[in-house]
């Protein structure tokens, strides 16, 4: 009997499992299903989620090929600046600078899955539960339009972002679509635009003239956004009252400083439209600063950071020659180099050119001899990763931070140790100046674009590196890699002078412009000399490309003898040529090979 | 190391000491019994063991076979007589004095027992393919982990194993089965549980591998990549305490690196490089001339002795390292390697009363790896205890405490790791500065190596520790005659901390300059409760029956966390604990969970012991899957014929002694798909959702994303495997065979089908979509024999192992690929319909370009200017369709990535292992040789030293062996195209495959037994000491370090640097008390 019950209590406890359905129910720890985003809590927890992307990457999904900063599309493949670092690194980024991009790529294939993957997919789905929630009674349609105005001025900027770098060959996906797997991207001329327009006009309609949090879009961001895009197109007439709506609201202002727009202590100032906002040390690595632009810090030397991508280009540095009258060399000032000392070991005498320049060269670039932000006189090829393929010229200076602010703005883990809490001002008060000017120089209005270009040029005369080196063959001690906390402690000592300005330095004012063509070459320099190395240069030369005679800048032809001059510093250029098929990058392989019937490659790369 | 050594042998002197004492009173009653074996049919047997069990009391059998035992203890001994090729007898004593036995013919290795699905079956009784090792088999290799130990000693069973301390073996049984997880299920004495590096080998008893559906589809969901049962020691009713005491050590050493440019070659090969591009600027190090110079410092650059830029008075660390030139070169590999040291101790008591058994066991393995400050130190501890209540119930338990703690950096096979830096160093960098600090990179055109040595240092601190609870508690009811009851409860219960630390590298080009710290922790529990009937009976003396039926119960719970910190005020490792960490607070944790539950049964049919039949079914339910697709059932059945029993084959028993034919098919599954594949989730993010809205600079507010698209459709990936296999001895049983051949298809594989991006990034669901399928054989051959009258015996085991792996579909789209292995944005693996998961994709290389005109003639390398003299001349393939018929026919006349192919398969067509042992008297010999045949590599290392990526170190062949270099006689000899960094040579190609078969002879060891004749006189029951001597030789064509890479799924084969198999040579002891 004893043995009996125990097969029984055995055989009872068995049954009492197989009979028990909950047993087998297990739902995922640490997420949750979509019904717990229908109220104002939940959209804000999906807009923030939306945000996220404008950061240009995230985490390891996308990172530097989507950079919102387009280092490599806008900057690198044009004449602004080299891929820089080795070219064995990186390898994919040779053919973006080489204009041999091909359809495989991936970088190409990181900015399509942010914008298109990632950032359109959020917000579409972020409006159906702004929908639902509103049908449902949950959120006041006030509220419900606050949210939208948000979340349509995101995806117009992603699928501006998108239609930058691939054109009109990205699919229109909206809230309403069902099914995006069958949305093509062959698209009607002017599609893409209208459906960017569409969002940013609901956004500029809706937002407010402020924000409190300086991260979300005012309704002079979506304006701003909005003129940019026409001016792709060069829809002046469209973009202008865009622009003169900015201009006479009065809330905007130059900084009294150009480097203003490049320092952490100066993030979202007033001449800020839109900024992408980095912060760091939150997370390891400090993603949520711009990854997008992680490996183009200084390399190796005193610095010692990852990884000396994006050098700034010889031409680039020939570009801010001034004349006598401070004013720009348009058509000799890349016949010969500034001294530059590609060729020079660090302990060798490199004497710096004393030729006149536009002060926001020494901003700009980190050139030898020259002090580099906070962080010392520029020692060269120490601080290059290999000149002999990447130039001479230290990684772009202006996302960088100041050495007084390592550390406590700049990343302490992870290996991209560059990477900081420098905002991108994405838009700002001097894009809105520049392009008013271009419009007024198309149209003649030549007083209206001399003024403008002559508020930037005035601003930009405003302060400039201080520190001339003193001797000319230069010793390691002589450079300070100092101790210290403050700005201060590290602009002294050395054979420097810090009371002097650290090159010769002009920029003067433009008395009048005699035809709208010299007015529109003057306000072209601008922008270059400008919004350097700030990913538009490539994508101003497209849209220049267009311009009637007299005001067109032949991008095949300036990009071409960019190349030839190029080959005076290094062979990297050697045999690439530009062509018009070049203009945008392919649409990505993997994407085409997924959707075969419905997504179509850009012709020109058939 | 003397003094820990001193200090364990003294401990265990004075154990021994008190064992032997009290041993010593259990005898009593002593007297001599003689003897005469015969065998059957063939008179006298000389060379027979003769053995009182539980004791080491023995004699041999002389050449009349006859034989004399002095000091039998008393009438309860039992004697043991053992001979190759018969079965053992075994004789009560009582009150004889004279035994005289006949020993008949053994159909031997049948008679073993062999631990099948939650029963045991005698292995000329199964109809499925198992493989069984036995423990002695397990002692031939000296790897910490007893999976490792596995290669080569069963067929059909491929087995890689990482070099590390304590290092992991990879299992594939029969192939590939999925594109998913394939590792087979374990189970550790009815505890479902993956042994990692947890179990001692010297506690396993035994190992059966369940190849086929027939044996494993009792195992039903989980058993589609065949299952491992493996089975610990316990002690034996009315056994005598026997205790065993082994002790090894010994040292472990890298025997390989790699072919790596003096200061002066590579300062030569810098030299060629540029004259190969062109460049005429100045090297920072080099300076501009016809010929290199050589610093006598590379920091600052390329400086002379005298400089003021050198003066030591200069120093300041962090802030100015001066590092001197090492002129003739660091030997990377030379400053990490080094003897290190391994320890193992292994104590074990066993035995029985008339109603209880017992064992405990103790093991400690210390392991230095080859590499500096690495090791792995394990403690385990394991109890297994049976008690028969009365003639109807019994119950039993088995426990294992692990305690793993393991100290360094243990990175393997990535080019991050420091057996990588080793080689991505520069000879002319030193290893320290000139005040002792670290050198490396951060001087100019140094690349970005990280120095290894400091690595290594800095990273010793890292310490992992883990520690599981494994075991069970059964009991067992005889209801009737024949008729048994069991339920078993397993718990397996394993917790995980790690903390790695980060110290500053000033030395480094990528330098991190602040201290951190980071902590790992998960804990996982899973029970199981399992509870089987069987029923065993024999009726008309022909028809034998046994039937299992149960059911089990699977709960799974793991939870992780992790945080970390910088900026720590002291870098001592005490200090550095989260709390004392003052930024980067930054923390995560989540867990999952999932359960499973099944019903089960087995019927084995046995008709006059000729015809056998098996048959299975399990239904599981499984929390894995959506509420539709919950349940799976899973059946197989195998039918086994003895024709050595019939009548029309008894002539043949002078020669063949035992022939069986099996034939099997069954279904199993695969549910190894994570946990909530059917859940569309939402997360939140501080990674990939989060944004600082309030303009903050340190820290972003997190929203959510899109997280995981779910699938509540899908079901179970199930694998059908056919199997028909040969079992036969012949004469006398020496000489042993069973092949076996099979098919394996995987229908419904879980993929995860690729979707456009354009749906968002949300993690893709699986779907039940593809097809694999696997064909091969697995062969057992076996030898023995003895001469001089039995005092040399011989014995060979070989097993051979083949499997062809193929992908019959990935999902609708016939043209879907998986594309994988890749580095350095370059894409080495891809796998499609009709290859290998996974295959290497690239460009066929046809030859160097002798000259620019040919290069200039043949295709053009896309839109580049590649082709020129001393570049690869890549085939351009047939791309175009010119008359419409599908078929390719015409090539484009330009090389683009549609001209890559598929260039290599990383899987063996054949593996194989051979094991010799041979005895003479006391002395024993086994040698153990391993090789794979056919499979290729992809040596990655290359693109690094031979083709010059990053400015790393360079191999030999990046000077001797390029196009275009003065030491080549002439370019025709070149393999290698011209030293100049060119990307586009480094594209995937045949360049980078190499095949990776080899020959390894494994393991060479050398044993003594001690006589018992001496050993009885101090109560010692055995003694055996041994030599044993690993990787004595390598036969391969391969150029990397070790062919035998550890490394499996969509990256298989390929070599980025791993730990290489190191040579041992270790002293063992094994005493018996």
């Amino acid at each position: 009997m004893k043995k009996l019950s125990i097969i029984m209590v055995i055989l009872l406890l068995t049954m009492s499992y197989s009979c028990s359905e909950e047993f087998l129910e297990k739902s995922p720890w640490g997420s949750t299903s979509e019904n717990v985003f229908y109220d104002a809590k939940g959209i804000d927890a999906l807009l923030t989620g939306t945000y996220g992307m404008i950061k240009g990457s995230a985490l390891w999904t996308v990172s530097w090929g989507a950079s919102i900063q387009n280092w490599t599309y806008g900057s690198a493949a044009s004449d602004d600046a080299y891929k820089g670092s080795e070219k064995t690194d990186q390898v994919p980024v040779n053919e973006i600078e080489r204009w041999e991009v091909t359809t495989t790529n991936n970088y190409p294939a990181e900015k399509w899955r942010l914008n298109i993957g990632m950032g359109v997919d959020r917000a579409n789905k972020t409006l159906n539960i702004i929908k639902a929630t509103e049908d449902a009674g949950t959120i006041t349609a006030a509220e419900a339009t606050r949210f939208r105005s948000e979340i349509r001025f995101l995806r117009g900027l992603f699928n501006f972002e998108a239609w930058l770098v691939f054109g009109d060959y990205i699919p229109i996906l909206t809230e309403d679509t069902e099914d995006a797997t069958l949305v093509t991207n062959d698209n009607a001329d002017g599609a893409v635009l209208n459906f960017i327009i569409s969002d940013l006009q609901y956004a500029w309609e809706n937002l407010p003239a402020s924000q409190a949090d300086p991260g979300r879009p005012t309704k002079y961001a979506a304006m701003a956004l909005a003129a940019r895009a026409y001016m792709q197109e060069l829809n002046y007439t469209a973009a202008k009252p865009l622009l003169n709506d900015i201009i006479t609201s009065g809330k905007y202002s130059l900084m009294p400083n150009f480097i203003d727009n490049f320092n952490i202590a100066t993030n979202n100032n007033a001449e800020s439209i839109f900024e992408i906002q980095a912060c760091v040390n939150d997370i390891n690595e400090s993603l949520n600063g711009e990854m997008g632009i992680g490996l183009n810090w200084p390399h190796g030397g005193d610095i010692g950071m990852c990884c000396g991508f994006h050098q700034p280009s010889q031409n680039l540095v020939n570009a801010h020659k001034v004349d006598a009258a401070g004013l720009p060399m348009f058509d000799t000032y890349n016949d010969t180099d500034l001294e530059n000392d590609q060729n020079i070991t660090s302990d060798q005498t490199f004497v710096p050119t004393t030729h006149l320049l536009d002060p926001r060269l020494d901003f700009t670039v980190g050139r030898r001899g020259i002090p580099y932000k906070d962080w010392g006189v520029m020692r060269g090829s120490n601080w290059i990763r290999k000149q002999t393929e990447g130039g001479p010229y230290m990684p772009a200076a202006k996302p960088f931070c100041k050495k007084s602010e390592r550390y406590s703005l700049s990343t302490t883990t992870g290996w991209q140790t560059g990477i900081n809490a420098n905002n991108f001002r994405y838009l700002r008060y001097s894009h809105v100046l520049l392009w008013r000017a271009e419009i007024a120089a198309y149209e003649n209005d030549l007083v209206t674009a001399r003024d403008y270009v002559n508020q930037i040029r005035d601003r930009a005369d405003n302060q400039v590196v201080m520190g001339r080196v003193t001797i000319t063959e230069l010793p390691a001690s002589v450079y300070p890699y100092g101790a210290g906390t403050t700005d201060a402690d590290y602009l002294v000592g050395g054979s420097v002078d810090w009371t002097q300005p650290a090159a010769n330095y002009l920029c003067g004012q433009y008395p009048a412009f005699a035809t709208k063509e010299e007015a529109m070459r003057a306000v072209q320099w601008e922008q270059r000399l400008e919004f350097a190395t700030e990913g538009m240069r490539f994508f101003d030369l497209r849209r220049w490309d267009n311009l009637p005679a007299g005001m067109r800048v032949d991008m095949v032809q300036t990009l071409n003898d960019f190349a030839e001059g190029d080959l005076r510093i290094r062979d990297f250029m050697d045999g690439a040529s530009f062509s018009n098929k070049d203009k945008y990058q392919p649409v990505p392989q993997t994407q085409l090979d997924l959707q075969p019937d419905v997504l179509v490659q850009n012709p020109d790369y058939l | 190391m003397t003094m820990q050594i001193s200090t364990n042998a003294r401990r265990f002197a004075l154990f021994v000491f008190s064992m032997v004492l009290s041993v010593g009173i259990l005898f009593g009653q002593e007297r001599t019994i003689t003897g005469r074996v015969t065998a059957e049919e063939e008179g006298p047997l000389p060379g027979v063991n003769v053995t009182v069990q539980g004791t080491t009391i023995g004699a041999i059998t002389d050449i009349n076979g006859s034989y004399s035992l002095l000091r039998v203890p008393g009438p309860e001994s039992v004697l043991l007589f053992s001979s190759i090729g018969y079965v053992t007898q075994v004789v009560t004593v009582g009150s004889q004095s004279v035994i005289d036995v006949v020993l008949i013919s053994d159909v031997l290795a049948l008679q073993e027992v062999v631990v099948t699905g939650y029963t045991t079956q005698r292995k000329r009784d199964l109809s499925g393919s198992i493989s069984t090792v036995s423990s002695e088999q397990l002692t031939v290799s000296t790897a910490p982990t007893a999976m490792s130990r596995l290669q080569g000693q069963a067929s059909g069973v491929t087995v890689t194993s990482s070099n590390r301390p304590g290092g992991d073996a990879t299992i594939r049984i029969r192939g590939i089965g999925t594109i998913n997880d394939p590792n087979p299920l374990y189970i550790i004495d009815g505890v479902p549980s993956s042994p990692g590096n947890n179990i001692s080998p010297n506690d396993i008893e035994s190992i059966s591998i369940l190849k086929d559906a027939a044996s494993a589809a009792i195992y039903g969901s989980r058993g589609a990549n065949g299952v491992v049962i493996i089975t610990t020691k316990r002690g034996a009713i009315n056994q005598q305490p026997n205790i065993e005491f082994s002790v090894r050590t010994g040292i472990t050493k890298a025997i390989t690196k790699y072919d790596m440019l003096n200061t002066s070659e590579y300062a030569e090969a810098v030299w060629l490089m540029r004259a190969n591009t062109g460049v005429t600027t100045a090297h920072a190090q080099y300076g501009n001339g016809a010929t290199p110079v050589i610093p006598d410092y590379i920091l600052p650059a390329g400086t002379m002795e005298g400089a003021a830029s050198v003066d030591p008075t200069l120093y300041k660390y962090p802030d100015y390292q001066i590092f001197k030139a090492n002129k003739t070169g660091t030997d990377w590999y030379d400053e990490i390697y080094r003897n290190g040291i391994i320890q193992e101790y292994n104590l074990s008591v066993r035995g029985g009363g008339p109603n209880a058994t017992y064992s405990f066991s103790g093991n400690y393995l210390n392991e230095d790896g080859f590499l500096i400050y690495t090791n792995f130190k394990r403690y385990t501890f394991r109890m297994n205890s049976d008690a028969k209540f009365n003639d109807w119930f019994k119950a039993g338990q088995s426990l294992q405490v692990v305690y793993i703690d393991e100290h360094g950096n243990f990175g393997d096979n990535g080019e991050g790791t420091n057996i990588s830096h080793a080689y991505r160093a520069q000879p002319i960098c030193p290893v320290y500065d000139i005040a002792g600090n670290f050198a490396g990179s951060r001087a100019a055109e140094m690349g970005n190596f990280g120095n290894p040595v400091a690595y290594l240092t800095r990273d010793q601190n890292n310490n992992g520790v883990w520690a599981r609870i494994l075991g069970n508690f059964f009991g067992e009811v005889t209801i009737l005659k024949g008729l048994t009851a069991k339920s078993l409860l397993g718990y397996n219960f394993g917790q995980w901390n790690y903390k790695g630390y980060t110290i500053p590298s000033f030395e480094h080009s990528e330098p991190n300059k602040v201290n951190g710290m980071r902590v790992d922790m998960n804990h996982a529990l899973q029970w199981n409760w399992t509870n089987t009937i069987n029923y065993n009976a024999t009726f008309g003396s022909i028809h034998k029956i046994n039937v299992v039926a149960g059911t089990e119960a699977i709960a799974s719970k793991y939870d992780w966390s992790n945080a970390s910190r910088s900026q720590y005020f002291s870098q001592d490792p005490l200090y550095m604990q989260l709390r004392s960490g003052e930024i980067n607070k930054d923390n995560d944790g989540s867990g999952d969970e999932w359960s499973l539950f099944s019903i089960f049964g087995r019927v084995n049919y046995d008709l006059m012991g000729k015809y056998l039949v098996e048959a299975t079914v399990r239904r599981d339910g499984s929390s894995r899957f959506g509420p539709e697709h919950r349940y799976g059932t899973f059946p197989a059945a195998s039918v086994a014929w003895t024709l050595s029993e019939e009548d029309f084959l008894a002539n043949t028993n002078n020669w063949l002694d035992f022939l069986k034919v099996r034939l099997g098919w069954g279904l199993s599954g695969n549910d190894r798909i994570g946990n909530y594949n059917s859940y569309s989730t939402f997360a939140s993010s501080k990674y990939t959702a989060a944004y600082a809205l309030d303009g903050s600079n340190t820290s972003a507010i997190a929203g959510f994303q899109p997280s995981t698209l779910g699938n509540p459709d899908v079901g179970w990936e199930t694998t059908s495997t056919t199997n028909a296999g040969v079992d036969a001895l012949f004469m006398n049983s020496r000489l042993s065979f069973s092949f076996d051949i099979w098919q394996r298809n995987t229908s419904d594989m879980l993929y995860r089908l690729s979707v456009p991006e354009v749906m968002g990034l949300a993690t893709a669901p699986f779907v039940n979509i593809g097809e694999m399928k696997n064909t091969g054989f697995d062969l057992e051959l076996g030898y023995k024999n003895q001469a001089l009258g039995g005092k040399f015996t011989y014995s060979l085991k070989a097993t051979i192992s083949r499997y062809v792996n193929e992908i019959m579909k990935l999902s609708d789209n016939v043209n879907e690929e998986i594309i994988a292995g890749g580095q350095r944005q370059m894409n080495y693996t891809r796998a499609t319909v009709g290859t290998s998961f996974p295959q290497f994709y690239g460009y066929e290389i046809l030859g160097i370009f002798e000259t620019d005109d040919e290069a200039a003639s043949w295709p053009q390398y896309g839109a580049t200017t590649y082709n020129e003299a001393g570049h690869f001349k890549y085939k351009d393939q047939l791309t175009v369709d010119t008359d419409g018929d599908g078929v390719m026919d015409k090539t484009d006349g330009i090389i683009t990535p549609d001209d890559m192919v598929y260039i290599g398969n990383p899987h063996p067509d054949l593996t194989g292992g051979l094991n010799i042992d041979l005895t003479y008297t006391n002395f024993d010999l086994n040698m153990f040789f391993y090789g794979s045949y056919g499979n290729d590599m992809i040596n990655y290392v290359t693109r690094w030293i031979d083709y010059g990526m990053f400015n790393g170190g360079l191999s030999h062949s990046a000077l001797y062996e390029t196009w275009g270099s003065p030491k080549l006689a002439s370019n025709a000899d070149a393999r290698l195209p011209k030293l100049d960094q060119e990307s586009v040579s480094q594209q995937p190609s045949t360049a980078f495959v190499e095949d990776g078969s080899f020959l390894r002879f494994k393991t060479l060891r050398l044993g003594y037994t001690m006589p018992s004749s001496i050993l009885s006189k101090v109560q010692v029951k055995s003694l055996r000491i041994y030599v044993q001597v690993t990787n004595l030789f390598t036969l391969t064509k391969y150029s990397g370090l070790d062919p035998e890479l550890n490394n499996s799924g969509d990256d298989m084969g390929m070599d980025l640097g791993a730990w290489p198999t190191p040579r041992q040579i270790m002293f063992g002891i094994n005493l018996g008390l």
